[in-house]
């Protein structure tokens, strides 16, 4: 289990920006807020843009963050349904 | 025309394939991993192995901070309380998006509870229970969309197809057989629904200043054919349980 105070990983931003620009977009695209949702769209997009500059001026690029990141023993199977 | 809509559907197309194409290209997927994802017709082992790559994070991250496997199921079920209003709203695009965050928290639940040995019989069964019902409020959500068209027929047969596929593998694991074949398992079944939701709406915006195509006019597609395909899968479940079992019991 990671210490709570471990900096945050590239890969946290990538997850946490795409949530948020796909959310902003949907408030925009299904005219249901689109302030809110550009306000968001805006948001994520400077997010995931610090998550790829990020990555070269320092942001953690740790084991479990990179693509190849499964390492043996650490993921338990899942469950298909 | 609003074309601030179709530059953002493009945009948006674009960053989904990108990301994916660029994400899936540079992913070495290990030899063990592909036996633990599992694997489907529709969606291979590589395909899991490299979206849980994805999932990881997230599940070192609740685990860090003490988030249990029940609180991520409840989320769940709230989660998938929105995406039938929303749906039911008409915003298709976002009920979509939601619907595979909520079909993601259904796999994270699951892998934090074995990660963090908090794995019971009593989380297993909540687990399922809200599985069911988290499933079934996606549907819900598109027959109140529909209410008014013949696709309400095809949303509710696609809920009850949705819903007996979970139940003939309960049965059958009720009779002491496992029962994991089938075309459709539920990642599939959130994936097609998902994004059958979200590019329905994509592809509305896209073609907004030469074609004026309803909102939903892809997602009609996609629920039919999802209808039939699940329904099948259920018919699938049900043969080879009826083959596994085979004479009468001692």
């Amino acid at each position: 289990v990671r210490n709570p105070q471990e900096p945050v990983g590239r890969r946290e931003f990538q997850v946490v920006g795409t949530f948020f620009l796909l959310l902003g977009a949907g408030l925009v695209l299904d005219r249901a807020a689109p302030a809110l949702g550009w306000i968001l769209v805006v948001g994520a997009t400077v997010l995931l843009a610090a998550a790829h500059w990020g990555s070269a001026r320092g942001l953690p690029r740790t084991a479990e963050t990179e693509p190849t990141s499964n390492q043996p023993g650490t993921s338990p199977p899942s469950t298909p349904s | 025309v609003a074309w601030s809509e179709v530059v953002l559907a493009w945009a948006v197309v674009g960053f989904i394939l990108g990301t994916a194409i660029w994400s899936f290209g540079r992913f070495r997927q290990p030899e063990h991993a592909a036996a633990q994802a599992g694997h489907s017709p529709l969606l291979g082992a590589r395909v899991r192995s490299w979206y849980i790559s994805y999932l990881e994070t997230v599940e070192r991250r609740c685990a860090a901070w003490g988030v249990l496997p029940t609180h991520l199921s409840f989320a769940q079920l709230g989660l998938s309380v929105v995406v039938a209003l929303a749906i039911a709203r008409g915003m298709l695009f976002t009920g979509g998006w939601l619907l595979l965050v909520t079909g993601t928290l259904d796999i994270i639940d699951g892998r934090l509870a074995r990660r963090t040995n908090g794995a019971s019989l009593r989380g297993a069964f909540l687990d399922s229970v809200i599985d069911r019902y988290a499933d079934a409020f996606g549907y819900f959500g598109l027959a109140v969309y529909f209410r008014d068209s013949w696709l309400l027929w095809v949303a509710l047969l696609a809920m009850l197809g949705s819903l007996m596929v979970s139940y003939t593998r309960a049965r059958a694991e009720g009779l002491g057989e496992s029962c994991k074949v089938g075309l459709l398992q539920r990642p599939e079944r959130y994936v097609i629904l998902g994004f059958g939701c979200m590019f329905s709406v994509l592809l509305a915006r896209m073609l907004a200043p030469v074609w004026n195509l309803a909102d939903h006019a892809l997602l009609a597609v996609v629920l039919v054919v999802l209808a039939v395909l699940v329904n099948f899968t259920a018919l699938q479940r049900a043969v080879h349980v009826w083959r596994v079992l085979g004479g009468p019991r001692a």
